[in-house]
């Protein structure tokens, strides 16, 4: 009902007002996304070399390797 | 062209300090939708479990809110796909379903840092270096 109540207020459609809403979403959680990455970049500050080893390791234990 | 990225790329490009490194730059176009990439459920379950492991966790510092977050912003620029049963001879039974994502893409192309992978590639597959993989991105956005 508050989704028609929302259409019927601003004059769109329901779809319309979905389709915002994903996009608002979208927008939102790729700005979040860079700012994390760039805050995680910040913090660990390992070389290429460092980071890809723990890439390695991380990957490993997620598939349960012992290799 | 659309890409695979390992699990071992997203945690080096999370972590490595040099934006400019390849693995940086491939985070960083998944974030941004520069380019097409594919996932399956259980690959982004593995997403999941490395940005939770003890080591990686430690070093980004984020919260399961703040990790969910991320994925989501990844997930959301990806294309999600059905893996394809395939055979693949491969020392470990454990990566087969990086190949079987890859198998169900036309031009799919699988991007690791594991270069035990990069040597046991399948004939019919192709498996790649984050550097070699900003070099085939360049080369197809040539006009």
């Amino acid at each position: 009902m508050a989704l028609k109540q929302a259409a019927a207020e601003r004059g769109k459609t329901m779809g319309e007002i979905i389709e915002e809403s994903l996009e608002h979403y979208g927008v939102k959680t790729r700005v979040e996304a860079a700012a994390l990455i760039a805050l995680a970049r910040e913090r660990a500050g390992l070389d290429e070399d460092q980071a890809m080893h723990l890439g390695l390791e991380a990957s490993r234990a997620a598939r349960q390797k012992t290799n | 062209m659309i890409a695979v990225i390992d699990s071992n790329v997203l945690v080096a490009g999370l972590l490595s300090k040099r934006a400019d490194s390849p693995v940086s730059r491939i985070l960083a176009g998944m974030a941004a939708a520069e380019f097409r990439f594919a996932v399956s459920i259980e690959l982004i379950a593995e997403y999941h479990r490395v940005l939770r492991y003890p080591k990686v966790a430690r070093l980004h510092g984020f919260d399961d809110d703040q990790i969910n977050d991320l994925l989501s912003g990844l997930i959301l620029n990806a294309q999600l796909r059905e893996p394809v049963s395939v055979e693949v001879a491969i020392d470990d039974s454990a990566d087969v379903f990086l190949f079987e994502l890859l198998a169900g893409l036309k031009a799919g192309v699988l991007v690791t840092g594991d270069k035990q992978l990069l040597n046991q590639a399948p004939n019919w597959s192709s498996v790649v270096g984050p550097g070699a993989f900003l070099g085939l991105l360049e080369f197809s956005s040539r006009p």
